[in-house]
């Protein structure tokens, strides 16, 4: 075989990548962008901010990947992860306002596991009384927002967090920003798990035929438990990160974290309908989405016309998915 | 014993020990004309919406975009109308409102377009026209300046008939409507068919994408109604305002009965569940509870009524 033949042959399976469309899609926006903004985008500075933001809605949409797989939605974790964070600096402050000045590990266990029963809330209503997920998570969005207010004692931002939570946010290793190293980790796990082990297939097979998925002994209620509690955990995740990076909240954070994780598995090709995507179309869909919202904030346009556009982007996301599954 | 067996008889039990507890809570002020008037006139708004929104839950889609609707149409409204220099402005109060209910038609009809046409999911559809309506509210009031409504669209909100207010009666005609509609046309009977079962329904020859098409375009008109109310109330209109009319209407709609899977439902149940939501909004405000709090106990309500709905129909099944 000559060379070239190797290349061709090389480019040709890369092109039948399930992939490559997304991924062409990615290096195009970012070359349009690195233009339009004369390479102000490839800057240093601007793409580790962008890789910072990117992992606290990477992570979280990881955990709606696992949900919407099992062809449900999780709309609670930007309620969630606000509650959570709110809850993590209530328990931690050395603000006199507050009385339990716990220390740091003990405040980030009680975060995820606090994070994690919120998603065990929703997967019992989804899972036993068999209600529709899109219902159950708004509802339990907004008790998320209303607690928050609550513990927050009426929305004050709360601060004076102990320095050793700022490692998760602010520390690195080896040159690694942390959020980066645990988005980093949250996809390999999520795509391991997905891959292969069985819980992971039965995932699909649950979104794909909820009937079927029965009659070939999956436990689906299980499963249908279970990828809420992934969710609420990434959330807690999620907010672990904003906590430690901003190392003060109010409940105003993490706003719109929902629709942007939704956004980013549903630009990662996942089908609203279950049982088919991957945890690379959702690692690439989340830099297609926060590569449009840098690009955006570069360019100086507005944080409504940044909606506009975001929400045009989700629609034509889901009619290619549409087009292409007919 | 008839009244008992009524499908709605629950609902009016929950309703009437709801009216019943917060009077005691209140030492009976609650009960007061003025009180019950204003409970009327807030709920009007939701449930003007809810109509709109129980037409597109019964075909089994939902409508998340109304509030963003609403505003967007609201500051589309008083920038038309408005009398400042810095908008458009000063166009006849009629033509200003016939564009308002296009507006919010022509809304819809993105979504159903989308819904029906492209067969995509009404969800994340009207998730995204949510946005894009919140944003372009935002781009038609200059980036979040608040627009001042002229004198004249007072009328609809702040004058009453024989004391009750203008609202409380756009909202019983769309009640009377939204009946008719549902149980005496071939259209009405379509949304339950398309709902129930859409393969059986289309092949009984009815076609299921004009139906999912204009029950979109009805809740957009619907919304467009609800800014008209909103916009006339505080006689100005700013995309700031967060109106929650998504949730609400979603929430009576569910509570008033309707299944959220499609093809069950009727438009008293829906009447009743607006007003339940209604009493419960009045007496958490006479309670002085904050909004945060008043999210919490309306998320709860949500997810017993669903339940109720998923243990109901299991017990069918």
């Amino acid at each position: 075989m000559t060379f070239g033949e190797v290349v061709r042959q090389y480019f040709q399976r890369a092109v039948r990548n399930e992939h490559f469309g997304l991924i062409f899609i990615l290096i195009a926006l970012i070359a349009l962008i690195s233009v339009m903004t004369h390479g102000a985008f490839l800057n240093g500075t601007n793409i580790r901010s962008l890789l910072l933001r990117s992992s606290i809605t990477g992570v979280a949409a990881v955990g709606q990947a696992f949900v919407m797989l099992s062809a449900g939605f999780d709309l609670s974790v930007g309620g969630v992860a606000v509650m959570t964070t709110c809850l993590g600096a209530a328990i931690m402050t050395e603000s006199p306002r507050f009385l339990a000045h716990l220390p740091m590990v003990p405040g980030v266990l009680i975060m995820l596991l606090v994070a994690s029963g919120m998603g065990a809330i929703n997967g019992i209503f989804v899972s036993r009384l068999a209600m529709p997920s899109l219902i159950v998570t708004l509802a339990t969005w907004q008790i998320g927002k209303g607690a928050a207010f609550q513990i927050s004692k009426g929305g004050e931002t709360i601060r004076y967090l102990p320095d050793s939570l700022a490692f998760f946010g602010k520390g690195d290793i080896g040159g690694l920003p942390m959020p980066v190293i645990i988005f980093g980790l949250a996809v390999v796990l999520g795509y391991l798990v997905l891959q292969h082990t069985r819980f992971g297939r039965s995932i699909y097979a649950v979104g794909g035929s909820e009937g079927s998925a029965w009659l070939t002994g999956v436990n689906v209620m299980h499963i249908r438990f279970w990828v809420f509690v992934i969710s609420g955990f990434c959330a807690g995740i999620a907010s672990i990160i904003q906590l430690s990076r901003v190392m003060c909240t109010n409940v105003m954070v993490l706003h719109g974290l929902e629709l942007n994780s939704i956004a980013a598995v549903v630009i990662g090709g996942v089908s609203l309908f279950g049982g088919k995507g991957s945890i690379i179309g959702v690692l690439i869909g989340t830099f297609i989405l926060m590569v449009l919202g840098n690009g955006m904030n570069l360019l100086g346009l507005s944080t409504y016309t940044q909606w506009i556009v975001k929400g045009v982007v989700i629609v034509a996301a889901v009619s290619i998915g549409a087009l292409r599954g007919r | 014993m008839k009244a008992v067996r009524s499908e709605h008889f629950p609902l009016i039990a929950i309703l009437i020990v709801l009216i019943a507890g917060f009077a005691t809570m209140t030492d009976g002020k609650s009960l007061h004309t003025d009180n019950l008037l204003n409970i009327l006139l807030q709920s009007s708004m939701v449930g003007v919406v809810s109509v709109g929104q129980a037409l597109v839950l019964i075909t089994a889609g939902i409508d998340l975009s109304v509030g963003g609707t609403a505003v967007l149409v609201a500051c589309i409204g008083a920038s038309l109308l408005s009398t400042e220099p810095s908008f458009l402005g000063s166009i006849p109060l009629a033509a200003g409102l016939v564009l308002m209910l296009l507006a919010g038609a022509g809304f819809g009809a993105i979504n159903g377009v989308l819904v029906s046409r492209l067969r995509l999911a009404p969800l994340i559809v009207t998730l995204a026209t949510w946005q894009i309506a919140n944003g372009t509210a935002f781009v038609v009031s200059h980036g979040g300046d608040t627009i001042r409504a002229p004198g004249a669209v007072a009328f609809i909100a702040h004058q009453s008939i024989g004391g009750v207010p203008i609202p409380a009666f756009i909202f019983i005609a769309f009640i009377v409507l939204g009946y008719f509609i549902l149980r005496h046309t071939t259209f009405g009977h379509s949304i339950y068919a398309v709902g129930g079962n859409e393969a059986t329904a289309w092949l009984s020859g009815i076609r299921v994408s004009t139906v999912r098409f204009w029950v979109y375009v009805i809740s957009g008109l619907c919304a467009a109604v609800a800014a008209m109310v909103q916009m006339s109330r505080v006689m100005a209109a700013s995309p700031n305002v967060i109106t929650g009319l998504e949730l609400d209407s979603i929430a009576a709609v569910v509570i008033g009965g309707v299944s959220l899977f499609g093809g069950k439902g009727s438009i008293i149940g829906v009447l009743v569940g607006v007003l339940i939501l209604g009493v419960i909004n009045n007496g958490m405000n006479m309670a002085r509870l904050n909004i945060f709090m008043q999210y919490m106990v309306k998320g709860g309500i949500i997810l017993v009524a669903v339940a109720i709905d998923a243990w109901r129909r299991r017990r069918l099944s």
